[in-house]
């Protein structure tokens, strides 16, 4: 194995493989690193056998890309089914292959390039089978062209959710209604959408396809419950204000054999928090992100960090982000600057595409009434089954921190390790202490990110394995 | 009660044993969507309470749809290809972290 390449990307989706593309253009080796059987991340994601014709609200980018690695294989060392478990400040990563073998890197420089994770927000039966993220459901039409069996009731808020009705109902899945927690857009905030007047024409082609199969859209409302024997078969739908509070108006109970949740998508931050990288809280980029100067890198030095996982830009961004990201690798190294007008241009699409970003999260970001939906008994953290009562109760007892509160309670130790609860914990611990969102803090990461068997972790090198 | 349907023909289907069950499943596919369209929805029990769970993220990230495959504990079936003379215990006991 080539542990002497200099660049390591992590994560192949647009940002890292547009940043790797941009590296083997310059004349510079890299390796790419994906935990996915194929390049494309979770929007270019596709799946290992023929799936006939494309996934409808498509383009053909992602196949383009895939195309493009392969061709500059020479340069690439794409490596798929490998998990990133360790990052540290000197630049070392662990990286898990095929959940049994733990081997060790250390480049010159790193992109980090992980994406985003999707928000959810706990209500009284989230926890029940039936119930999954929309990009979940998503996932499952891109690999596997699988789509729901009988009526289906998204809820959340954002693009995505008017993406995944229409994709599923291009399939024939019945979509009995889809919730969305924002109202219709002001005029204001359309016209600052139409500053990308290609992104809003792709918006108003979701939602001219839900409107067309006559989905019924129940806007300024909410999923406040799943009910079911086992299983989800029905969820309660209620009106809610301008901050996303259930208010008191007319509830109804539609049926449901599955039900798809999400409340946009946040910054995966489990990487630059375990390297040590200084974060910053940013409300209309999808809360905390690891800070970064206009060359794409961290406050760790040689670790540069591309796409989503540096604030919520969406894919447009992340490609611009992968250009700018090579370049700095490129001067870094002492490798020249050929990228340098590429990342001009690239950082000139950036204004505007931030611009709408910014239009976007004023729309449909998260509001701080997002856990209003929960109860005293709802389950925050679905691996350790921490309630909302219980977290509250560690608050009050003096936990004022989420430090502390996580080992109070276990919340977000499980083995996800507060991947999927650390929004809903962050707003019980600004709703509890009162102090705003941006000061409920991040929970520490630590290595390694995933289990990971004691054998493979004593494969490493003596000085490292007892770090 | 299955949930969800495949929309595109099968290439090659393999034997593999879910539960102590035998099953023919696509090659190659995603572990847990062949088990979602298998007629599977509760894939683990919860730690503390028992209650039942099942894939929520299907993209590696939340571990709910984890099982013990091939004897190895705390698998993510969402993560995980198809293949022939696979042995899956869904609800293994091992399977939660206790």
């Amino acid at each position: 194995m080539n542990t002497a390449a200099p660049v390591v990307i992590v994560g192949a989706g647009p940002a890292g493989a547009t940043a790797a593309l941009s590296l083997a253009e310059a004349g510079i080796s890299s390796v790419l690193l994906d935990d996915n059987g194929a390049a494309g991340g979770q929007v270019w994601r596709t799946g290992a056998a023929d799936l006939g014709p494309p996934l409808a609200y498509t383009d053909a980018r992602g196949d383009e890309l895939r195309r493009d690695l392969k061709r500059h294989g020479d340069l690439i060392d794409h490596r798929t089914g490998h998990e990133v478990v360790g990052l540290f400040p000197d630049l070392r990563l662990w990286v898990l292959e095929g959940g049994e073998t733990v081997t060790s890197l250390h480049p010159k420089a790193i992109v980090v390039a992980t994406g985003a994770l999707e928000v959810f927000a706990p209500v009284p039966g989230w926890t029940r089978p039936g119930v999954y993220g929309l990009g979940g459901l998503q996932a499952l039409m891109k690999t596997s062209r699988v789509v729901p069996d009988g009526p289906v009731v998204l809820g959340g808020a954002g693009p995505l959710l008017r993406l995944v009705a229409a994709q599923l109902a291009s399939f024939g899945a019945e979509i009995a209604a889809v919730v969305d927690a924002a109202p219709w857009p002001s005029s204001g905030q359309v016209l600052r959408l139409a500053s990308q007047p290609g992104l809003l024409a792709k918006g108003l082609a979701f939602e001219w396809g839900l409107l067309r199969r006559g989905i019924p859209v129940h806007r300024g409302s909410a999923i406040v419950e799943v009910a079911g024997d086992e299983e989800a078969d029905s969820v309660l739908v209620a009106p809610v204000d301008e901050n996303w509070r259930p208010v008191d108006g007319p509830r109804r109970r539609l049926e449901a054999r599955v039900v798809g949740l999400g409340y946009g998508v946040r910054s995966n931050v489990e990487l630059t928090r375990l390297a040590g990288c200084e974060h910053t809280f940013s409300a209309s980029r999808g809360g905390w992100h690891a800070t970064r100067n206009r060359d794409m890198e961290t406050t760790v030095e040689n670790l540069f960090l591309a796409g989503d996982g540096g604030g919520i830009g969406g894919v447009e961004v992340a490609l611009a982000e992968g250009v700018i990201a090579a370049a700095s690798v490129s001067e870094r190294l002492g490798q020249g600057d050929r990228l340098k007008t590429k990342a001009a241009k690239a950082r000139g699409r950036m204004v505007d595409l931030v611009r709408f970003q910014d239009a976007l999260a004023d729309w449909s970001g998260v509001r701080p009434g997002i856990l209003a939906g929960s109860t005293e008994d709802t389950i925050i953290c679905r691996c350790e089954d921490v309630t909302r009562g219980e977290i509250a109760a560690a608050v009050a007892a003096g936990y004022t921190d989420i430090g502390p509160v996580k080992m109070n309670t276990r919340a977000g130790m499980g083995l996800c390790q507060g991947r999927t609860c650390t929004p809903a914990l962050q707003a019980i611990m600004a709703s509890e202490t009162g102090r705003p969102l941006a000061e409920a803090g991040l929970p520490t990461s630590r290595a390694p990110l995933r289990p990971v068997p004691l054998k493979a972790l004593a494969q490493l090198p003596l000085d490292e394995a007892v770090e | 009660m299955t949930r969800f349907r495949r929309t595109t023909p099968v290439q090659s289907l393999v034997s593999v044993t879910v539960d102590g069950r035998a099953m023919e499943l696509p090659e190659g596919e995603v572990l847990a969507a062949a088990l979602l369209v298998g007629g599977m929805g509760r894939f683990s029990d919860s730690v503390r309470v028992g209650e039942p769970r099942g894939p929520l993220c299907l993209m590696g990230s939340c571990f709910q749809c984890v099982a013990e495959i091939d004897g190895t504990p705390q698998v993510r079936t969402c993560r995980t290809a198809v293949r022939a003379g696979m042995t899956v215990a869904l609800n293994a006991p091992s399977s939660a972290s206790k």
